[in-house]
């Protein structure tokens, strides 16, 4: 118990970085209905409880947790960001060169961890995240959803 | 490396989703009927009305509709080998030999949940936790009774492959491993007893959120068609593998969410099929229904050869259908009232009137008889069986049965 509390006053970016987590970095949620009970003061309720399909996906969520009949249990929530390529860990092979390819002739931004846009060149390299909004011509801008491997 | 970002003091943001919220308890009026259209669809696969039915009705109960009231009673001792918590998933199947098989939440799991079989001659344990070759499950998809056998629907991957680095789940709790390979969905096959026997893999081209057991042993799934953004319903042979695809009435599509997830933005198609969480099949009368929680929309009974039949509800005014109890002979179903919130808990205690019981006739959709429980276990009525309702009480780790006589 004490650790699911914990998490109420410190929650975490779930960020994961798989290979291949860029057209499908966002990541459809299992919603689910919870009923719960409280023998010692008559407690019956219901609440939701979300979790991520994360699987291979590269997804932003905090770990956080639903109270019901004053019991806590594990959920997530969404990050602000849909699309995180997992501060530059960008493994698969195939789609970091494609993106590297891409990169001679446009400006391919990404989003971090911490839901930053900046350079792709930049995060290939690990440099540190930049703090501060990057500047870039949005008409050479290459959205993440038009590149990878689509749709399954 | 771990790939662990502490954010500290979110507490805004997560109270912004509702954890933590009061139940909320606001009073309401007994409902009257509401005037949407509950026009006969299908023809009608009998369901007589009886004679009696009209006993018991209660002094509040609307005009329209009569209530009986129904109390439960405990029926034995402790179900031995079950192992029960004070939450579950719902809704919760039943076999159909009537026996419930709950999904518990355990209060600091972040993995999914376990179904216990509540079997009063001995329960039983269906984890996904440890399945030989089987890696990365992270939630219970759905999953269904047959007489002989338990499946659960779930997303893995049979490649062991890990990413060097690990996700911190929190203080105190194990690091996620990243798994690299190929993922799939999966159908996990038990027996009866809660032993593994396979895994049947799913076919990638979908996105497979729900599955269920047709009369004819075949199965029905509700998958997510990314490709072009819609639902889809198929057939699946006992192996697995799509033999046929079934319709989807045009009003069951009509979501904000899915039509939303039509429009080529990828964050919106995310939306759509997160929103088949709240599509369910749930077996009634030897068939299986598919319903949409939180919504007034049709729902769809399908049966042996996959027979369709779609059915629009008729829902007590102010309030949208829940779920729908597994029954054997008749429609039960839970509605809930829609002036609530989306987040936060909901008190469920029958008397705050959050959560309506009726039954609903199956021929036609309409509200045959509104079902006023007695007794505390509203929220873990289980199924219906030839009359009687079986619900379950927990007490620490025990589960214990619970019954109850529905009048004629």
């Amino acid at each position: 118990m004490s650790t699911i509390k914990s998490l109420f006053v410190s929650a975490l970016l779930v960020c994961l970085a798989a290979p291949g987590a860029i057209a499908q970095c966002a990541s459809s949620t299992q919603v689910n209905s919870i009923s719960c009970y409280n023998p010692k003061t008559g407690c019956q309720a219901q609440t939701t409880q979300l979790t991520p399909n994360f699987s291979q996906y590269g997804v932003m969520y905090y770990a956080s947790v639903v109270q019901c009949c004053s019991q806590i249990y594990a959920s997530f929530m969404r990050g602000d960001s849909w699309v995180c390529n997992g501060s530059g860990k960008l493994s698969d092979p195939a789609i970091r060169q494609h993106l590297i390819e891409l990169a001679k002739t446009d400006d391919i931004m990404v989003t971090s961890c911490r839901g930053e846009y900046r350079p792709l060149v930049i995060a290939l390299l690990e440099q540190p995240t930049s703090t501060t909004p990057q500047q870039f011509n949005p008409a050479r801008m290459h959205t993440l959803s038009g590149v990878g491997r689509g749709g399954q | 490396m771990r790939i662990a970002f502490a954010l500290p003091f979110l507490a805004a943001g997560i109270l912004g989703l509702g954890a933590f919220a009061s139940p909320q308890t606001a009073p309401d009026p007994t409902p009257a009927l509401a005037t949407t259209s509950a026009t006969p669809s299908a023809p009608s696969l009998g369901h007589a009305k009886q004679p009696s039915e009209t006993a018991n009705v209660s002094k509040d109960s609307s005009p329209q509709v009569p209530s009986v009231t129904i109390e439960f009673k405990p029926q034995q001792t402790a179900i031995p080998g079950a192992h029960g918590s004070a939450a579950f998933v719902s809704p919760i199947l039943c076999s159909p030999a009537g026996i419930p098989l709950v999904p518990f939440i355990e209060p600091s799991d972040f993995g999914p949940q376990t179904v216990y079989s509540l079997d009063p001659k001995g329960g039983h344990a269906f984890s996904v936790k440890s399945i030989p070759g089987l890696y990365d499950i992270n939630s219970i998809h759905g999953y269904f009774a047959s007489d002989s056998l338990v499946s659960i629907l779930v997303n893995g991957t049979k490649d062991d492959k890990t990413a060097p680095n690990t996700i911190s789940m929190g203080p105190g709790l194990p690091p996620r491993h990243i798994y690299i390979g190929e993922h799939h969905d999966y159908l996990v096959e038990f027996d009866s007893g809660g032993n593994y026997k396979e895994a049947l893999e799913l076919s990638d081209k979908y996105k497979f959120r729900r599955v269920a057991m047709l009369p004819d042993d075949t199965f029905v799934a509700l998958a997510y068609d990314q490709a072009s953004a819609v639902p889809r319903l198929f057939r699946l042979d006992s192996g697995g593998q799509i033999t046929g695809s079934l319709q989807i009435p045009g009003a069951m599509q009509a979501s904000p969410e899915l039509v939303a997830g039509q429009s080529g933005d990828v964050s919106q198609q995310v939306n759509a099929e997160s929103s088949l969480s709240w599509w369910l099949f749930v077996p009634t009368r030897h068939r299986v229904l598919l319903y949409q929680a939180h919504t007034n929309s049709p729902v769809l009974e399908l049966g042996a050869g996959g027979a369709v039949r779609e059915v629009p509800l008729q829902s007590p005014k102010g309030y949208a259908l829940d779920e729908v109890v597994s029954a054997n002979d008749r429609w039960i179903m839970r509605f809930r009232k829609t002036s609530l919130s989306d987040s936060g808990a909901i008190d469920a205690n029958p008397e705050t009137k959050n959560f309506l019981l009726y039954e609903v006739d199956s021929a036609d959709g309409t509200l045959r008889r509104e079902i006023d429980v007695k007794g505390g276990v509203f929220y873990s009525i289980a199924c219906e069986q030839d009359g009687v309702f079986t619900a379950f009480s927990v007490d620490g780790e025990k589960v214990n049965l619970e019954t109850a006589d529905l009048p004629h």
